[in-house]
C-alpha cells in the first residue's frame, strides 16, 4: 500500500506537467508577447451618434487628413492636464548674400558660424539653394513642431546668437510677428547673414491654419476626453502603452510622431531561437 | 528686442530659479544634508530681493515666509535638531517644495499661453 502511494505522488505530476505541454500556455511572456484587453480595437467616440466605441486607452493616433486645427482637444484638456497643446510647423532658414557665400565657399570664420547654427538642428551642414542672388541653408527637414516661433529661439538659437555677438557681430531682431516669424539681421563689416523662422504653410483645405495638436505624455491622464471632444473623428487612442522615456523632452509628441502607425516588433535583444519559440507560441 | 521676448525671458529665469529651490529641498530630504537647505534659503532671498522675479511667482510670499520661519528655527538651535524637531521640518520642506512646484507650474503654464 505504501509503496503504491509513493508511486502515485511521483508519478502524478510528472503526468500533470507532460499533459501541460500540448495546452495552449495561459501565461504570456512580457515584453515579447503582449496582451490587450480588447485586441485590434482602438478607442474612439462617434460625435454624431453621441457613442463611444470601447478599446484600449492608450497612445493616440492622429489622422492629419481629418484634422481641422479647431482647438476641441486642447480645450477640453485644459482643465484635466494640460497635456495637449496645438502647435504649428516653423522652418528655421539661413540665408547669405553672395560675397559672405564666397567667405563660407574659402572656409575660416564664416564656416565656423555657420556650424554654430547648424549643431542644434541635424549637425550636418546641407547644400545651399540658389534664390536669386540670395544663398538659402534650411536648418531642418520636418517641420519644428511648437506653439509659437520664440521658444524655437529660445531652446536652438539664442546660444548661437549669443557667441556671435561675443565674437564681435551685431545681431538685430528686424521683423517680428508674435507666433508667426522671426527674423534676424546678423552682420559684421560686409558680411551679411539672416536669419528666419517662419511658420509653414501646408496648404490644405481643410486645415487652412495648419495647425494640430501635440500631446505631452508627461502630463497626459489618458482620459480620453480629447477623443470625446473631436467632431471629425481626429484622434482615436490605440493599444500602444510602452511610453516611458529617460528624457522628458522625449514625451512630447508631435502631430507627426501621433500620425505614426503603431509597430510591434520584437526587442533587439531578442535572439533567433526565442523568436522561433514566440511563433510557434503565438500561432498554435 | 521685443516686449514679448523681454518677458518670455523674465519668465525662463523664474522658472528656472523654482526649479533649483525645488531641487535643493529635494536634495535636502533625500541627503539630510543642511548645505541644500542653505542653499534653497539663498535662492529665495535671490528672488525676494529682485521684484522682477518675485513678482511673477504668484505664490512667492507663502513660500519666502516658510523658508524664513524654518531659516529661523534653524538658526536658533544651531543647526541641530531633535529627532521630533526634524520630522517637523521635513514635514514643513515638503509642504515647500509643493508650494514651489505650484508656482514653477503656474509659471510654466504663464509661458505656453503666453499671448501677446
Amino acid at each position: 500500500m505504501v509503496s503504491g502511494n509513493v508511486v502515485t505522488r511521483i508519478l502524478s505530476p510528472i503526468i500533470s506537467g507532460l499533459k501541460h505541454i500540448f495546452f495552449r500556455p495561459i501565461t504570456i511572456k512580457y515584453p515579447y508577447e503582449k496582451t490587450y484587453n480588447i485586441p485590434e480595437s482602438n478607442y474612439r467616440f462617434d460625435p454624431k451618434e453621441g457613442v463611444a466605441y470601447p478599446g484600449y486607452k492608450g497612445r493616440h493616433i492622429l489622422y492629419l487628413d481629418k484634422c481641422t486645427g479647431c482647438g476641441s482637444c486642447d480645450r477640453a484638456c485644459e482643465n484635466i492636464a494640460e497635456a495637449i497643446s496645438m502647435v504649428f510647423g516653423y522652418d528655421v532658414i539661413l540665408k547669405l548674400d553672395p560675397s559672405t557665400y564666397e567667405e563660407l565657399k574659402k572656409g575660416g570664420e564664416t564656416s565656423n558660424i555657420i556650424e554654430l547654427f547648424v549643431k542644434p538642428f541635424s549637425g550636418e551642414l546641407k547644400s545651399f539653394e540658389k534664390s536669386g542672388d540670395i544663398y538659402i541653408l534650411r536648418m531642418n527637414n520636418d517641420p519644428i513642431f511648437n506653439y509659437r516661433c520664440e521658444v524655437i529661439y529660445e531652446n536652438l538659437l539664442e546660444d548661437p546668437l549669443h557667441e556671435l555677438v561675443k565674437r564681435g557681430w551685431a545681431s538685430e531682431l528686424v521683423e517680428y510677428k508674435p507666433m508667426e516669424n522671426m527674423k534676424f539681421k546678423i552682420c559684421r563689416d560686409a558680411k551679411v547673414i539672416e536669419l528666419v523662422i517662419e511658420k509653414r504653410d501646408f496648404g490644405l483645405k481643410h486645415n487652412k491654419r495648419s495647425t494640430f495638436p501635440a500631446i505631452d505624455y508627461g502630463r497626459c491622464v489618458f482620459c480620453g476626453f480629447c477623443v470625446d471632444a473631436c467632431p471629425f473623428h481626429a484622434l482615436e487612442m490605440g493599444p500602444s502603452y510602452e511610453l516611458s522615456s529617460l528624457e522628458r523632452e522625449e514625451l512630447f509628441y508631435t502631430p507627426l510622431m501621433l500620425s505614426s502607425r503603431f509597430f510591434e516588433t520584437y526587442p533587439p535583444e531578442t535572439t533567433w531561437s526565442e523568436k522561433t519559440v514566440m511563433l510557434f507560441r503565438r500561432y498554435r | 528686442m521685443s516686449k514679448v521676448i523681454e518677458e518670455r525671458k523674465i519668465l525662463r529665469e523664474v522658472f528656472t530659479l523654482t526649479r533649483m529651490i525645488i531641487f535643493n529641498l529635494r536634495a535636502f530630504l533625500d541627503t539630510e544634508d543642511y548645505k541644500y537647505f542653505r542653499r534653497a534659503y539663498r535662492l529665495v532671498e535671490y528672488s525676494a530681493s529682485k521684484p522682477r522675479y518675485s513678482d511673477n511667482m504668484h505664490g512667492f510670499r507663502d513660500l519666502f515666509n516658510n523658508m524664513k520661519k524654518m531659516h529661523e528655527m534653524l538658526e536658533s538651535r544651531n543647526w541641530r535638531l531633535t529627532e521630533e524637531e526634524y520630522s517637523k521640518l521635513s514635514e514643513q520642506v515638503t509642504y515647500t517644495i509643493v508650494r514651489a512646484n505650484l508656482i514653477a507650474t503656474g509659471v510654466n503654464f504663464r509661458l505656453k499661453r503666453f499671448k501677446a
